[in-house]
């Protein structure tokens, strides 16, 4: 199956705008203009991009707490997100939810969770109503390599085998849960054989090769519908510490500096000059306006106001 | 624009006035100085006069209702003029239940009228007395009577809202606390008491009792009923007080005994100031001045005028201001004000020929001294023979919460030091 | 009216919303052929088929993160968790993800979902199988508590639930399953709904008030009843929405009666008790008490296997009527009771 360059320039648009916007939020909170924390993807941008950028807007997702590229990937509006990410009114969940909770159900993001393998479950149910409703749609469950040892990744990747539900099950394992690493938290080397388990197709993918995750997505998309659930592992790594607090004493320099060599963007942008010809210059054009989108999206968000406390107790329960 | 009546504030302490009688009508014409109705404060009676020309449009309060300070009890206008709207809802203040008996309480919101939690109780044995309804609007819990008593909230607001003090009602419940019920059985009991009608025989008549007797019953009950009281007493050699007096008589004082009474009871208290005091639960609220009440019996009744900072006062002074203010009482012609601040009272019955009595604490007060006749009797002298004296007995009835006979002794005899050397009192300036 | 039980009353909720409703769905542990650890679901499998009433396997968390996703997509689920004590294994899906997933993504969407659940003791089921654990639940913003007295409230209040666009905690103690009452003709069934936030008084007085829900309702109304024999004219108020609580209820009948006894089956510490106690405390009915605001709840104990045992760590009609003794300072006829 051969991808156009168009949406291999849409993929490094879309990481492009991960990469930056991650930058930036990185830079504000080093400017104490941030409360709280954040998750960064950068270097996974790959994983969220390929995915998302592969469904369709009636398609699923459950993002996780590191899910701004996952958000990014399935169409969300950068403005929005930044907004949230600064606490603001005009945030997708109104200031209410952060950067660990971005969500917009309009372009079928059911949000991100801040519980490891928290949307799990959730993920099971949103197919079923999918399954139920007799639509052609699938959901998307985004999960890291820490939340296959939660109970929970046992219970939902069972029901949806049981149930045959249209979900595929998305594990980004970046080789760490917060500082542990996988060896010394499981005993296989390949989550994928998990899906086994549960008579389940599990596949295995470079996490930074961004046109096979969109690929792979693609047919997954189809498997399911058709054969229920599937686990789709992305091999990837996280350039950051697991939060803006992490002093990452559990793992070396040379490490990540080895990873930032295999990084996803340079490597399509690689792909686009090598082997599609693309002119440098759009490619830089693309950069440019990328960076210009989120410096939008930041003065959209700083422009915007703060939410106000006297509604709140009506936002709690619907009518 | 109709002008309100409204119930003059006639004293710095006076909150309420009770409404005794209206002299005038709705729809009678009233000129400016019109007496137009007779009014009682907690002290004295007074009449009321019209300040504005017009025609009596609208009694809002009538006989017996008590009403707070300010508050309008009538409409003065043109025949036909129309009145506020709100005329009537005025007071915010708990009825007096010597008065009126508040069988139904309104409160300000709906719900409650219904809800009144003994409700049972009353309907059961009150309303069957069949008492005028004279409620007026109260908010609870408008006044507390906190104090040493355990009583539930209810019963805190049920009494708040009667106004009657938690001290006087028994309690019912386990812990010693009192309950609502207690106090609606209390006042049960008490309007039963007070409508109690004595046999009434061939011959017999009624003597009503003025307001101020009433109103005087009332204050002195509750100091009964409420203070544990004790008295003590002494005699004072006043033989050369009554000779310096005579000497100021000749020429051309008008000094009294009670003046010098007086004079002598603030140079005790200046001494001992400790029943120059109320009690206030678990302290004292020690008075700075010295104000002696001086007991008056007028047309009325008995009035007690005040003797403001007496310690301060030469006995030519004591004995000025006296003889004004039992003047005033004597033509009813006394100021509320004058009749309230006092801290402690004087009550002198020897010009009765009384020779020893125990006077009542008059509350807040916690002491009052009474003296007596003086007398002539022959006491012995260091040599043991007879010497003519002139004695006075002195009484101090006391509150025993406040101190003890000790405490009391010491101040007698402060009162007796000055009585038997007057010219320790304060000179003539 | 005729009778029915409350297991019959809930099934008929369930089958009429189904029925009104196709969005309306059915999912937890032996629901189907089994029909239900308590039966309340026989025959449901049989009517609306295997894609509306879903057996699952014995896996409580991911029955209601299910249902919760489900229901943030547009199904209406109805979940059963067999027994409440099993909330623990779902408490994130119910905690972290059913109660929260509208609020924090900024009040997108709704989360339509029963859970109901059987609850209490009384079964000789023992530490694990017959808790109240209704006030944890109450603790967190967003989920509404419904604890049903009687077969005519949990059929409204079932319906009212299942129609409520929230997560809703549906507790029904075990030893009412069998009770019967007056329910209305199914006929009438559309009307009987019933909202969900308002109390009930259940029986009318003036001297004390009862203020209780689910089961010990019942025993609540029999120790009234015994109460009235001597003199005593309880008010019994069935809160049957913890949340959201009927303050108002509360509030006026405290204020009319000015002595409250509070009964839960729950254990006392931290028990919703508690809540009800501050909500009068905190309120104008403070000044119309008569009496300290009395609790009688389950003791703080795990529920016992032996029969005695487990009777006598709840409360009982016998031991309100002596609470409420001793709340009217009925000190002799107490040392009757006793």
């Amino acid at each position: 199956m051969a991808v156009s360059d168009t949406v291999l320039l849409e993929l490094y648009r879309k990481m492009q705008q991960t990469r930056f916007f991650e930058e930036t939020a990185a830079h504000l909170f080093s400017l104490g203009k941030v409360h709280g924390t954040a998750h960064f993807c950068i270097g996974e941008e790959a994983s969220g991009i390929g995915v998302g950028h592969a469904l369709k807007n009636e398609d699923y997702i459950l993002q996780t707490h590191r899910g701004h590229g996952q958000a990014i990937g399935k169409g969300m509006d950068m403005k929005r997100m930044m907004a949230e990410f600064l606490g603001k009114e005009t945030g997708c969940c109104k200031g209410y939810g952060g950067c660990m909770h971005i969500a917009d159900f309009s372009v079928g993001s059911l949000g991100a969770n801040g519980i490891v393998g928290g949307g799990l479950s959730l993920a099971v149910g949103a197919a079923l109503t999918q399954q139920y409703l007799g639509k052609n749609n699938v959901t998307v469950c985004f999960f890291g390599d820490g939340a296959t040892n939660q109970g929970i990744f046992h219970e939902s990747l069972n029901l949806a085998s049981v149930w045959k539900l249209p979900v595929i099950f998305v594990c980004t394992n970046n080789l760490y849960g917060m500082s542990t690493h996988v060896s010394k938290a499981m005993n296989i080397t390949d989550i994928a054989v998990r899906a086994a388990s549960y008579n389940m197709k599990g596949i295995s993918l470079d996490g930074n090769d961004v046109i096979t995750i969109y690929k792979e997505t693609l047919q997954a998309r189809d498997y399911v519908l058709q054969h229920g659930p599937m686990l789709m592992v992305l091999n990837t790594y996280r350039w950051m510490g697991h939060s803006k607090s992490d002093a990452q004493l559990y793992r070396t320099k040379e490490e990540v500096d080895e990873w930032k060599n295999r990084d996803p963007i340079k490597q399509l942008r690689k792909t686009l000059l090598e082997e599609r010809h693309i002119p440098v210059k759009k490619i830089e054009e693309i950069d440019q306006e990328a960076e210009i989108d989120v410096e939008q999206a930041l003065a959209f968000a700083e422009q915007s106001p703060e939410p106000r406390l006297d509604s709140i107790l009506a936002d709690v329960y619907a009518d | 624009m109709a002008e309100p009546i409204i119930m003059p504030k006639a004293g710095m302490l006076m909150h309420t006035g009770t409404i005794l009688e209206w002299y005038a009508a709705e729809g009678v014409p009233i000129r400016k100085g019109d007496a137009i109705a007779h009014i009682e404060t907690d002290k004295a009676t007074m009449n009321l006069e019209a300040e504005y020309e017009g025609v009596l449009l609208k009694i809002v309060h009538g006989p017996g209702e008590i009403v707070p300070v300010t508050r309008p009890i009538a409409w003065v206008g043109d025949p036909g003029e129309p009145i506020p709207d709100n005329h009537h809802a005025i007071s915010k203040t708990p009825v007096n239940l010597g008065l009126t008996i508040p069988l139904k309480i309104v409160h300000n919101e709906k719900s409650s009228q219904e809800n009144y939690p003994a409700s049972r109780v009353m309907s059961g044995n009150l309303t069957s007395q069949k008492p005028a309804d004279k409620t007026i609007e109260s908010s609870p819990p408008a006044e507390h009577h906190f104090g040493i008593y355990r009583a539930t909230p209810a019963a805190r607001r049920t009494a708040a809202e009667l106004d009657i003090t938690l001290g006087e009602i028994p309690p019912s419940g386990r812990y010693g606390q009192i309950l609502a019920s207690d106090v609606l059985h209390y006042v049960n009991q008490r309007h039963e008491r007070e409508n109690f009608i004595p046999m009434m025989e061939e011959g017999d008549s009624f003597l009503p009792l003025t307001s101020i007797q009433k109103a005087m019953g009332r204050h002195l009950t509750f100091g009964v009923q409420t203070i544990p009281y004790s008295s003590c007493s002494m005699d004072a050699d006043v033989t050369r007080l009554v000779e310096k007096r005579e000497q100021m008589i000749k020429i051309g004082s008008k000094v009294t005994i009670t003046s010098f009474a007086a004079a002598a009871l603030a140079f005790g208290l200046q001494k001992n100031r400790r029943f120059n005091s109320q009690y206030d639960r678990d302290r004292l609220i020690l008075k700075g001045a010295v104000n002696v009440g001086i007991a008056v019996n007028g047309p009325q009744g008995l009035v007690v005028p005040v003797l403001q900072h007496a310690d301060q006062l030469t006995i030519e002074e004591i004995s000025s201001k006296t003889a004004e203010l039992s003047k005033l009482v004597h033509t009813e012609n006394i100021s509320p004000d004058l009749l309230e601040g006092a801290t402690i009272t004087l009550s002198n019955l020897g010009p009765y020929g009384v020779t020893s009595f125990i006077p009542l604490i008059n509350p807040p007060q916690s002491a009052i001294l009474g003296v007596s006749a003086v007398r002539e009797i022959f006491l012995p002298d260091p040599d043991g023979k007879p010497v003519l004296k002139k004695i006075m007995s002195l009484t101090l009835s006391y509150d025993h919460r406040v101190g003890g006979g000790a405490e009391a002794a010491l101040l007698l005899a402060g009162i007796r030091e000055a009585l038997e050397q007057p010219e320790l009192l304060k000179p003539q300036e | 009216m005729r009778e029915i039980t409350y297991a019959d009353a809930i099934r008929e909720a369930m089958s009429e919303e189904m029925r009104r409703d196709s969005r309306v769905i059915f999912i937890g542990e032996d629901i189907g052929v089994y029909g239900g650890a308590f039966g309340v679901s026989r025959g449901m499998l049989e009517e609306f088929g295997e894609t509306r009433v879903r057996d699952t396997p014995i896996s409580e968390a991911v029955i209601v993160g299910a249902a919760a996703g489900a229901a943030m997509t547009g199904l209406r689920p109805i979940a059963e968790l067999m027994f409440s004590d099993f909330i623990t294994l779902a408490m994130d899906q119910l905690v972290n993800q059913a109660a929260k997933n509208r609020f924090q993504f900024g009040s997108q969407g709704a989360i339509p979902l029963v859970i109901r659940t059987p609850a209490g003791s009384g079964t000789g089921a023992a530490a694990q199988h017959s808790q109240s654990l209704e006030a944890w639940v109450c603790h967190v913003p967003g989920l509404k508590v419904v604890i049903p007295s009687t077969p005519y409230d949990a059929k409204g209040l079932l319906k009212a639930a299942v129609r409520d666009n929230n997560p809703v905690l549906f507790f029904e103690q075990k030893l009412l399953y069998r009770t019967k009452g007056e329910v209305p003709e199914p006929e009438l069934s559309e009307d009987h709904i019933i909202p969900l936030g308002k109390a009930d008084i259940k029986r009318s007085g003036h001297d004390l008030t009862i203020i209780s829900y689910g089961r010990m309702v019942q025993e609540s109304l029999k120790a009234a009843e015994k109460l009235a024999g001597i003199g005593i004219d309880t008010e019994v108020l069935d809160i049957r929405t913890l949340v959201p609580m009927d303050r108002q209820a509360v509030i006026a009948s405290a204020k009319k009666t000015g002595r409250v006894l509070i009964v839960h089956e729950a254990v006392k510490t931290g028990g919703f008790g508690g809540e009800i106690v501050s909500t009068i405390a905190d309120s104008e009915a403070f000044f119309y008490l008569d009496a300290p605001i009395k609790r009688l709840c389950g003791l703080d104990v795990p529920i016992p296997y032996n029969p005695g045992l487990e009777a006598g760590v709840v409360p009982s009609s016998a031991a309100i009527y002596t609470s409420a003794l001793e709340l009217m300072e009925q000190r002799q006829l107490m040392q009757g009771a006793t």
